[in-house]
């Protein structure tokens, strides 16, 4: 499983408009919904927002990865995008958000949303990686750079 | 000669099925604290947190019971865990396996 295999450039927005966590999900979700037409932006906005509930998704050190399983998808879909400055996301070392995945899994396939959870977790406790990262200034330039990155570090 | 490695996730049949094991001639076993994989992942990495419902059935503690025994011994062991806990390959009650064990230290011959 490889992250740059889930991202599709008309799935990136650097910078990103908003600067609230709702507002940010709900642009990332607008951009995905605008490629795909079968994702409900609302519907997925509510479980992404009901599964923020449970407990935080900004995972510390900048990176947010608010994400939902959802009933009536078959496929996984994934947007990034880069705030302008740091976002208040309740993340657990009170830090602002700069670097935000949205993620929507099939509700059956929770073990692939387990490895993408955890890929994307591990590959961003990379302070490097996150410093290239915040300085993308385009969506090729983030696909580029996890590319290199995996095929670098996992076989 | 077996190492046998019993999950027990529902630690109310413990007793139970330590008697059972004297009963049958079980003669010792070690019998450790543990916490499922799915347990830990879901309540304390907060990633994961959305996973509890997928995780659901997984208790918060179960007993990890390591038993040395004789081959003749594991069908046994086998049938009276099956007596005390009712458990199958969907209960998720229980769950154990068996290692060969090539040699012994620090034991009585």
């Amino acid at each position: 499983m490889r992250i740059s295999d889930y991202l599709k450039i008309d799935c990136i927005k650097i910078p990103l408009n908003s600067m609230k966590k709702k507002e940010i999900i709900k642009e990332l979700l607008t951009l995905i919904s605008e490629v795909y037409e079968e994702i409900d932006e609302e519907d997925a906005f509510k479980s992404v927002i009901e599964r923020e509930k449970i407990e935080t998704t900004a995972i510390g050190n900048g990176v947010a990865i608010p994400h939902a399983r959802k009933k009536n998808i078959t496929k996984v879909y994934f947007a990034f995008g880069i705030t302008k400055k740091g976002a208040d996301f309740n993340a657990i070392d009170e830090k602002p958000v700069n670097l935000v995945f949205l993620i929507l899994c099939p509700e059956k396939k929770a073990n692939i949303q387990i490895s993408l959870l955890a890929r994307l977790s591990r590959i961003l406790h990379d302070k490097k990686l996150r410093k290239k990262l915040s300085n993308c200034k385009t969506g090729q330039s983030v696909i580029d750079l996890f590319t290199q990155y995996e095929k670098q570090h996992f076989s | 000669m077996k190492l046998i490695i019993l999950f027990l996730n529902k630690i109310e049949y413990l007793e139970d099925l330590l008697s059972a094991f004297l009963e049958i001639g079980v003669p010792g076993a070690t019998i450790l604290d543990s916490v499922g994989m799915g347990h830990i992942i879901s309540h304390d990495i907060p990633i994961f947190a959305g996973l509890r419902d997928f995780f659901g059935g997984s208790s918060p503690t179960n007993k990890t019971i390591l038993v040395l025994t004789k081959n003749d011994l594991i069908p046994k062991m086998d049938e009276v865990l099956k007596d005390v806990t009712g458990y199958d390959k969907k209960s998720g009650i229980a769950k154990m396996i068996s290692v060969p064990v090539d040699e012994l230290f620090g034991f009585e011959k």
